[in-house]
């Protein structure tokens, strides 16, 4: 409650004596006329108490006891002139009658400001200030904004400023105020501009423009120039928000490139934000070994890499090197469909260096002789796999039908071995049989210029029946020749017949060790029974034992048998083969059928392709490898019941991408045709590739805010040792084409620097020899952007009002808007009010008074004597 | 005779009507109440009323006045009392009007002092040091040390305030802060702050302090800027700006030209094979060639190189050397004495930083504990459950890390010492919510800039309130809200991803999602995440060397031992800058239960401090200012005459009733 205080209260003492006085002076005439002589009393009362100084204040708060307020105005190019001038007002309105200090900043400092020579930078710095000068526990900034802050951290000096007990009060304009104050004009600036900062020669990249506009524009002009020349140019039509504009281009010049954005509208603002600039440096196209053992599968992968911009080189698995030196000039390597069997123990612990070591990148595609099918369990070659080898947990599997032929001839016995051929081909069927489950079918057919079924089809069972099927197998006695196509003729129909329900595998398997009387050549016997049993969904295996067998045949008969031809060299790898095949068989990660592909994410593997926001593609696979993705790792593509198709991720330094699916010669033959193929094994085999190595020279650029850039060499030798004490030259190339020449002094081991400062917004390229004592002379190039002045930028801390909202509440500050008038602005925010003097009325009253008594007396009879 | 009173009164009146002319009237249009002056004399020029008195006999009235019939207005009578009320009415208004003159008065003085505490002002000649008041007599104190110079300059000026003069002192360094505002009458606390100001910083800011400086005047005081400084500074911003007063400058300068050799970019870089290589560039800022002896010594002077270098007039040298493995510290000197002993010698520490001691409580801590592993400096510990004092494991951990455990989220008590990342927190009254929701990067907190998000996603968030002691780091990019979330009204976002806050000394963040279901562990934007997620959480590491003067940000609560032996706790209540490095050497940091923290080291040489030219920056200085427009603090003020008015109206009334009332 508002109270009454006397200012001059001692002169109130002389109003007694003055009535009395009066009194004493009427009362012989005994205050008549009384209604002159109550006024005079009054006009007495009244001037008394005006010299008195009578005051109303407001009652005296917490709030109202803090020292000056100080009123921050932005004054930055966001604002315009007029809102500029809206802030000055208002500010002025608020320290009308207050002893307010005035505090103006913008994102730079203004060259003239005639109003108040106190300029400051940003918002957060302009908080820190005023923070500084205000000492009083209940100070108050007030701060007149609109919020859009383009540099500083705001958001942590207004905490800096809560921690200190110091309120903010915001300004928060309406939309009605930014509008009035931009004049309805719209912004259009220019972003982003997105250009891959390092390419491979021949390489197809997308260039990327974001454009903000504040509200839709009908047409605008986007033109796109490399090195200066003209690349693109497009009239586009700009919607309110972001918008984004992709040019497709190549790399066909090596070295440094430069490219520049820029936007045209009728209606802009500023212009100084309509242009953009990036730099990307185009090295030479990358060497990739790719190692394959069918030619044709090779080649063809070779050519989609060529076309893609790579420096491919195929290999065979055996001829693959296995010593890191020889790997080193290769930036990947590409596996297509190679067994593990194919690679020795050091090769593929070389791959696993190559990857982990050195950083380089590796791609693996699935096939009938690759990953869970090419035996790469327990090989180092499984542990560099984003995805394990055990399939995804399924129902419960369908059984399988196995048909193990087992020749007998009585060569499988020669030579006086501790084994023979024979006892080991029964080891590893019985080994065979102890993997299946027992709702599995086998059968084991044994041959020679006949045949016999040792163990006819049958489950296998367990306990007794196990028993029996295994003491059978081991009864098999050795005999004459050799007639596989028989044994074909008569195993695989029996095979077909089993009763294997669905997805159920038939798979058979041929161990011999001569050749058969009915050979390949001209005999069409094989296709027939082939083709059959491929209707019939049969898969056969061969394993040529010894360099006697007829490996021509055996392998053709895997190859159109669709499974996997083996040779072992000395019967004790029979086991191991023979139970190779069988956990292949039992671990049903073999997927056949026509399979949808979907995008598990979007990938910037997968980048340009398929709708990443529907996820869909309109390609499939007819075959695939169900594998497990490990916990890391990342898959792009997916098919079938979410199984991994395409997944990546890093080992050691490097990156290996996997494809379940096979190199294009049967389950994906689309994927290797289509006329995207080049770029998207180009985009997946460059997402495993690393960066471009900048040699022993490495340049670094500092952009600082106006155009400060400190330039940076650091100088190594190839065994990590400083280069020190080197002379380090540089030059500087400009925007518009200047060439500068600067020295870049050592500041520390190894680092020599050099700060600039550049105020041109743009491109720039720096070229920077270093020639040291027993060092040969190294070159290194680094392009680098100058962006616009932050302040035409887009504001860094979220748009203004919540910017706003967030400092008020931080600081427990109030908030109030322009359009608030000055007298309840005062009333609800500055608690600090102005007293209310009363002198005026009185007087006023007095004077007021002062007739009407003459004119009682006059007419009341009073005498008014003639001195 | 007459002559003389005639001249006296013109003289007199000549002197009123000036007086009068210099008057103004604040409210002029109160003048109208002078309307009440017709109306006086109207109320005379009427005539009174006849009044009627019984008498004994006409014989007494033979020359009374005969009524005038037909006219109810008479001549007006120039009375005394007339008189006097129209004075009492004239008073009455004029007084309404608030006459006003203006008078020069003299002012308080208010002296805005800024004095300079950069390095360079440590400097030292034997031929002392001069202060040069531009457009005054020099002054020649013979003070060895421009600081202590600058020191007794400035009590002096601060001796020479009288009351009710005002001053203020404003350190001129790269952040300017004010150290004292008081009355004349308060000069001994300000002496007392001026006997502890050191010197030591590196860089000064001007602008800044000019703009403090202004705004600390205060209104109907004669303002006052006095620089005190040896002028050691680049012009950057001043040509852009302009001051409403212009400074003084104060100029501490020697008669002889300062020589000076500095140690600057002082460095070192462990090698692969953990050998420390030392670089420092030595520069002689003096016109005269000179020897030097440079020293390298290392902890304990088990490892001490000596050699001569030869250094042209303003030319410099750099030099290397290399120190074996488990050097702990090495120190460059140069040997001889000039004008600036500070950075004639640089320390550096070399061995690695103590390391955070994180625990990590996890039953699948697989992930999580790959991630810790890559990041620097961190000794991780590893356990199931929260590990006890039956156990044998030390209770002293810097972080712990919750790992999808069940915890009470907002009871601190069931919290474990240090501080707090709760990763998945698995809570009773907030369960998971198995939905795929993306990050907004809109949301995203400012130590979470430059993290690429896009294309991650995850598919376990815990549907969490934010608790009050919260801040919001990232939200989700999903605006189907759950029915069962409860948006906390103070944060816009509801189901934050990440949030931070302050629980007492405890620093806490929260991450409500479960990286194993999401892609995000395979992204790049997962160790940097976690590694920006270390900062937040426990102490940045330390530079390992700063300029002097340069604030660093330390954590709460750990004690900082400076060269000089003197230990300091940091007490900021939250973790905040120390500023406290004025003094070049190593700087070495103990946590609050004494552990080792690391040292870091604080050089003084640097190009800006250790050349040492004079007087030319200060030069430049004042011919800007001075060339700006100046506008001076007006010193008149305004009395309003209105009180002597009405006393006198009222001394008018008191001798108009007394004669109306006359019996």
């Amino acid at each position: 409650m508002d109270s009454l205080t006397f200012q001059n209260a001692s002169a109130l003492l002389a109003l007694p004596f003055i009535w009395l006085i009066f009194v004493w002076r009427a009362w012989p005439r005994r205050f008549k006329p009384f209604g002159a002589f109550l006024l005079r009393l009054l006009i007495l009362v009244c001037l008394n108490l005006a010299l008195a100084r009578p005051v109303i204040s407001p009652t005296a708060t917490k709030e109202s006891n803090f020292t000056r307020p100080v009123l921050l105005v932005d004054q930055s190019a966001s604002l315009g002139e007029i809102g500029q001038q809206a802030l000055r007002q208002k500010a002025a309105e608020l320290a009308q009658g207050q002893d307010a200090l005035i505090l103006y900043f913008a994102d730079r400092a203004i060259l003239t400001n005639p109003v108040n020579p106190l300029i400051l930078v940003d918002l957060a710095t302009a908080l820190a200030t005023g923070a500084e000068l205000i000492r009083s526990e209940n100070s108050r900034l007030i701060l007149l904004s609109d919020g859009l802050a383009t540099q500083g951290n705001t958001l942590a000096q207004a905490t800096a400023l809560a921690q200190q007990q110091i309120a903010v009060d915001v300004l928060l304009p309406t939309e009605a105020d930014l509008r009035q104050w931009h004049n309805g004009q719209n912004e259009v600036r220019l972003t982003r501009l997105n250009v891959p900062p390092t390419l491979r020669q021949q390489e197809q990249f997308v260039i990327e423009t974001e454009i903000n506009s504040d509200v839709a524009v009908g047409t605008a002009t986007l033109k796109l120039t490399q090195d200066h020349a003209l690349l693109a140019e497009s009239a586009i039509t700009l919607q309110a928000g972001f918008n984004i504009f992709t040019i497709s281009a190549k790399a066909d010049t090596l070295g440094l490139h430069t490219y520049e954005s820029t936007v045209t509208t009728a209606q802009d603002l500023w212009l100084e934000n309509n242009r953009l600039a990036a730099v990307s440096q185009v090295y030479p196209p990358p060497k990739l070994l790719v190692v394959g053992e069918i030619l044709t599968q090779v080649n063809r992968f070779i050519d989609l890499l060529d076309q893609a911009g790579f420096e491919p080189q195929a290999s065979s698995a055996t001829k693959l090197p296995d010593r890191l030196s020889m790997l080193e000039p290769y930036a990947g390597m590409v596996l297509l469909d190679v067994s593990a069997r194919e690679l020795s123990l050091s090769q593929m612990v070389a791959i696993q260096e190559f990857v982990r070591s050195l950083g380089r990148g590796l791609l693996v595609m699935g096939g009938r002789n690759s990953l869970s099918l090419g035996n790469y369990q327990d090989t180092p070659l499984a542990e560099l796999l984003p995805l394990s080898l055990e399939p995804p947990p399924r129902k419960e599997r369908p059984p399988v039908a196995f048909l193990l032929m087992i020749d007998h001839s009585g060569s499988m016995v020669e030579g006086s071995r501790p084994v023979t051929k024979l006892s080991m081909a029964k080891e590893a069927a019985i080994r065979a049989t102890n993997i299946l489950g027992p709702d599995d079918f086998i059968g084991v057919l044994m041959f020679d210029n006949n045949y016999e079924w040792v163990v006819p089809f049958q489950q296998v069972s367990s306990g007794a029946a196990l028993l029996k099927i295994q003491q059978d197998i081991a009864s098999i006695p050795p005999a004459g020749g050799t007639r596989i196509l028989k044994t074909l003729q008569v195993g695989l129909p029996e095979l077909a017949a089993q009763p294997v329900a669905g997805n159920g595998t038939r798979h058979a398997v041929l161990l011999t060790d001569g050749k058969s009387f009915d050979a390949l050549d001209g005999d069409n016997g094989y296709e027939q029974i082939l083709g059959e049993a491929l209707k019939a969904h049969i898969t056969l295996s061969t394993i040529a034992i010894g360099y006697g067998a007829d490996q021509d045949l055996l392998a053709y008969l895997a190859k159109q048998g669709r499974g996997r031809y083996h040779f072992a060299q000395i019967p004790e790898e029979l086991p191991a083969l023979t139970i190779a095949e069988s956990n292949i068989l039992r671990s049903n990660s073999l997927q056949e059928d026509l399979f949808q592909v979907s995008v598990t994410a979007p990938h910037p593997m997968l980048r340009g392709f398929f709708n990443n926001v529907t996820l869909e593609t309109s390609k499939v696979v007819s075959g695939y490898l169900a594998l497990t993705q490990k916990q890391t790792a990342e898959t792009a593509l997916q098919v079938g019941a979410g199984d991994p198709l395409l997944s990546a991720w890093g080992y050691g330094l490097g990156r290996v991408g996997v494809w379940t699916a096979d190199p294009g010669q049967e389950w994906a033959t689309d994927w290797f045709t289509w006329h995207e193929a080049s770029r998207f094994w180009g985009q997946v085999v460059g997402y495993t590739l690393p960066a471009p190595a900048m040699g022993l020279l490495r340049l670094k650029v500092e952009v600082k805010a106006a155009g400060v850039v400190t330039l940076m060499a650091d100088g190594v030798t190839a065994t990590g040792q400083t280069v020190d004490l080197a002379n380090t030259q540089a030059k500087l190339y400009t925007p518009n084409g200047q060439e500068f020449s600067l020295n870049l002094p050592q500041i520390s081991p190894g680092h020599y620097q050099q700060t600039v400062h550049l105020p041109n917004s743009g491109a720039y390229r720096l070229s920077v020899t270093q020639t040291a004592r027993l060092e040969p002379p190294k070159t290194a190039s680094i392009g680098f952007v100058v962006p616009y002045a932050p302040e035409y930028a887009l504001p860094t801390e979220g748009n203004g009002l919540s910017l706003l909202q967030q400092i008020a509440r931080i600081t427990h500050g109030q908030t109030f808007s322009l359009a608030e008038p000055l007298s309840s602005f005062n009333s609800s925010l500055l608690k600090n009010d102005l007293p209310i003097e009363l002198w005026t009325w009185l007087l006023g009253m007095a004077l007021f008074l002062w007739p009407l008594e003459i004119a009682w007396r006059r007419w009341s009879g009073l005498r008014i004597s003639n001195f | 005779m007459i002559y003389k009173h005639v001249n006296k009164i013109c003289a007199i009146s000549h002197n009123v009507l000036t007086l009068f002319l210099a008057m103004k009237f604040l409210f002029p249009l109160a003048s109208l109440g002078l309307l009440t002056l017709p109306l006086i004399l109207l109320l005379h020029i009427l005539r009174d009323r006849y009044q009627q008195l019984p008498v004994t006999s006409l014989a007494l009235w033979y020359g009374l006045q005969q009524k005038r019939r037909g006219s109810h207005f008479r001549n007006l009578p120039l009375t005394l009392m007339l008189c006097l009320q129209l004075g009492i009415a004239i008073s009455l208004a004029l007084s309404l009007a608030r006459p006003a003159m203006s008078f020069l008065v003299d002012y308080p003085q208010q002296v805005i002092f800024i004095i300079d505490t950069t390095t360079s002002m440590l400097a030292q000649s034997d031929s002392g040091f001069l202060t040069r008041i531009e457009g005054l007599n020099p002054v020649n104190p013979l003070i060895l040390v421009k600081i202590d110079a600058a020191r007794a300059m400035l009590k002096a000026q601060i001796e020479s305030l009288e009351p009710p003069d005002s001053f203020a002192i404003i350190n001129l360094k790269a952040k300017p802060e004010i150290l004292f505002t008081g009355e004349v009458n308060q000069k001994a606390q300000a002496l007392s702050i001026l006997n502890n100001l050191t010197a030591g910083a590196t860089g000064l800011d001007l602008p800044a302090a000019l703009t403090l400086a202004n705004g600390l005047f205060i209104p109907r005081h004669r303002h006052k800027i006095v620089i005190l400084t040896d002028g050691n500074f680049e012009l950057t911003k001043l040509t852009e700006l302009t001051y409403p007063v212009n400074p003084l400058i104060m100029v501490i300068t020697s008669p002889k030209p300062l020589s000076n050799q500095a140690l600057l970019n002082v460095s070192a870089y462990t090698l692969p094979d953990k050998q420390h290589r030392i670089f420092a560039r030595v520069v002689n800022y003096s016109d005269q060639s000179v020897e030097r002896t440079l020293q390298i010594s290392t902890s304990g002077n088990s490892n001490q190189q000596s050699k001569t270098i030869q250094l042209a007039p303003q030319d410099e040298t750099t030099q290397i050397w290399t120190l074996p493995t488990q050097t702990e510290s090495a120190t460059i000197e140069i040997m001889e004495a000039d004008a600036l002993p500070q950075d004639n010698r640089a320390q550096l520490w070399l061995a690695e930083p103590a390391p955070a001691q994180v625990l990590l409580i996890s039953k699948t801590p697989t992930l999580l504990a790959k991630v810790l592993h890559a990041q620097p400096n961190i000794k991780l510990t590893i356990a199931e459950s929260f590990p006890t004092m039956n156990q044998g494991v030390s209770q002293n951990f810097d972080l712990t890390i919750l790992d999808s455990l069940t915890t009470t989220l907002y009871n601190e008590t069931a919290w474990p010492t240090g501080h707090l990342l709760i990763v998945n927190p698995q809570t009773a009254d907030h369960a998971p919510l198995m939905r795929r929701v993306k990050p907004d990067p809109a949301t995203a907190a400012t130590w979470l800039h430059g993290l690429d998000f896009s294309g991650v996603y995850f598919k376990q968030i815990t549907a969490i309130t934010i608790p009050t002691w919260a801040e919001v780091d990232l939200g989700i990019n999903d605006l189907q809200l759950p029915p069962s979330s409860t948006p906390n009204p103070q944060s816009p976002i509801p189901n934050p991803l990440i949030f931070h806050g302050q629980v007492g000394q405890r620093r806490v963040m929260v991450w409500a999602f479960n990286p194993t279901e999401s892609n995000l562990p395979a992204r790049l934007a997962f160790p940097l995440l976690m590694n920006n997620t270390m900062s937040m959480l426990l102490w940045p590491s330390l530079p390992k060397v700063i300029l002097a003067g340069t604030p660093i940000s330390l954590e709460q609560g750990l004690t900082i031992e400076l060269p000089d032996g003197r230990r300091l706790t940091h007490s900021f209540a939250t973790q905040t800058n120390f500023d406290q490095t004025q003094q070049p050497g190593l700087y070495k940091i103990y946590y609050p239960d004494q552990r080792w923290g690391g040292a870091l080291a604080v050089h003084a040489g640097s190009a800006l401090e250790s050349n040492l030219h004079q007087f030319q920056a200060s030069r430049q200085t004042s011919e800007v200012l001075k060339t700006s427009e100046v506008s001076t603090a007006t010193s008149s003020e305004i009395y309003e005459l209105w009180a002597w008015l009405a006393g006198l109206a009222l001394i008018i009334i008191l001798l108009e009733g007394w004669l109306a009332w006359t019996p």
